[in-house]
């Protein structure tokens, strides 16, 4: 059985490499099916080819990519569209998992501690004076807050904090930074608040019902009616 | 085995040492046998507090360097028959003269000799704090009903729940002012401990004999009919697994001879 399978689909040419083969059987019947390729009756050398590349349930490592980019470079009208494979390195798998879960904290955090979460952070606990939460997502807050949050680090300001900070001490979008104490009064003591970065940079507070105008994208996400 | 309990804060000034002082002397009347450890290394006050800072021989600097064996650094107090001993801290080094291992080896060959192990922590978290709490089964946190103490007993419990114990750390609220608390000048023994997140062990109110008795060597627990006693009476039969309420908080009411006292003072 041949290692490398050269097929047409509708949405265009697809090399198929076996998963079973080894790497270097591959390099080369690759190499030799470009050959073929070129050196056949109907290869129209003005017409630009490109190819997928599917690996099946072998995932390449970047160094081989490189190696077969190589040997198609050989031929001025042949180009690799990308790769794809059924399966993924477990490094890939966790920063997927992580980026997109809602990870749920429950939890004291206390004074002079410092929580850093990755992903969206669905907060249930409690935040002491002096104590500090940090995430690289949204924070949907539940719990108290009386120390300090940060989303969006270190320097994501689409982010969102959503939750009762009426008695935080600071709240930070990115890079920028709000002392709530300085602005106990103007801050609602609701659940249903939200704290942004507007266009002008600065962070600034509006109700869970403007979330729409606030951030569309976040919207359509949530699937928000 | 006995159980070695720190007392600890954090904040300066806020009585670990008396609670130490006090604790270990409430178990030693109810019959225990107590060995107190002043980590205070530097600064140590435990000693003068209990009055027997003229009867120290060797300390635990002297232990843990290996200079004398730990039995001849014990200091008894008469005052107990053989039921309460102290071991004194170094006065002419500092915190970082013991390793956390030499703490412990000596924490665990004092456990099995007694009921109880107090050790009293110094202030702050460096190597001190590090030095005091390696040995122990369980934490007593000490804070008055200040916010700062608050905040910094808050700290330490962080710093505790990092490496836990086999026991969650206890609240030891001190020096209430009835007055200021009734006031709502001052936090409330409700809203410290739902704070801090932490199981209270006890309360002690603020008496001017704590002081004054102290400064003679004599803990106040000796003394059966003081507020503050009481307090620490408690939290001592409270650690003997006994089930003691929560004693009252009574604003002192001036009656009418002491409001006509003060004005011929």
């Amino acid at each position: 059985m041949k290692s490398v399978v050269l097929k047409g689909t509708q949405n265009g040419f697809q090399i198929i490499l076996d998963d079973s083969g080894s790497f270097e059987d591959i390099e080369n019947e690759f190499e030799g099916l470009l050959n073929h390729l070129i050196n056949g009756k109907d290869y129209d050398e003005k017409k630009r080819m490109s190819f997928d590349i599917l690996t099946g349930n072998r995932a390449l490592s970047v160094t081989q990519k490189q190696v077969l980019r190589e040997i198609v470079k050989k031929y001025h009208n042949l180009t690799i569209n990308g790769f794809s494979a059924d399966v993924m390195s477990n490094d890939e798998a966790y920063h997927l998992r992580d980026e997109n879960r809602v990870t749920i904290v429950d939890q004291i955090i206390r004074n002079g501690q410092d929580l850093r979460v990755k992903g969206d952070v669905l907060f249930l606990g409690k935040i002491h004076e002096g104590g500090k939460l940090v995430t690289n997502g949204n924070l949907f807050c539940m719990g108290d807050v009386e120390g300090i949050i940060q989303v969006g680090f270190p320097v994501d300001e689409s982010k969102l904090a959503i939750g009762n900070f009426h008695n935080a001490q600071q709240v930070r979008i990115g890079e920028q930074i709000e002392i709530i104490a300085d602005k106990h009064d103007e801050i609602a003591d609701d659940v249903r608040t939200v704290l942004y970065v507007n266009d002008l940079h600065s962070i600034t507070y509006s109700n869970l019902d403007n979330i729409k105008e606030i951030s569309p994208k976040f919207f359509s996400r949530i699937g928000g009616m | 085995m006995g159980e070695a309990i720190v007392i600890t804060s954090g904040k300066g000034g806020v009585g670990k040492t008396t609670t130490s002082a006090n604790i270990g002397t409430a178990l030693a009347l109810m019959g225990k046998k107590v060995c107190l450890m002043d980590l205070d290394i530097g600064l140590r006050n435990l000693d003068v507090v209990l009055g027997l800072d003229n009867r120290i021989m060797y300390d635990i600097v002297d232990v843990a360097k290996g200079k004398v064996p730990l039995v001849k650094a014990l200091v008894k107090d008469k005052r107990f028959d053989d039921n309460f001993y102290l071991l004194p801290a170094a006065q002419n080094t500092d915190k970082t003269a013991l390793t956390e291992e030499q703490v412990k080896k000596i924490v665990d060959e004092l456990k099995p000799k007694f009921d109880f192990v107090l050790i009293d922590c110094p202030a702050g978290i460096e190597q001190g704090f590090l030095n005091a709490v390696v040995g122990a089964d369980s934490a007593i946190i000490v804070t008055t009903p200040e916010i700062s103490a608050v905040r910094d007993a808050d700290r330490v419990v962080g710093l505790l729940e990092k490496h836990p114990m086999k026991e969650a750390p206890r609240l030891v609220i001190n020096r209430i002012r009835p007055n200021m608390m009734d006031n709502g000048d001052v936090m409330d023994v409700d809203e410290i401990t739902h704070h801090l997140g932490i199981k209270l062990l006890g309360i002690v109110i603020d008496d001017d004999k704590v002081i004054s008795t102290s400064n003679h060597g004599e803990p106040i627990v000796l003394d059966p009919d003081n507020p503050a006693s009481e307090g620490y009476r408690n939290i001592a039969r409270r650690l003997l697994g006994e089930t003691v309420p929560l004693m009252l908080i009574k604003p002192k009411k001036e009656g009418f001879w002491t409001k006509l006292k003060q004005i011929f003072k």
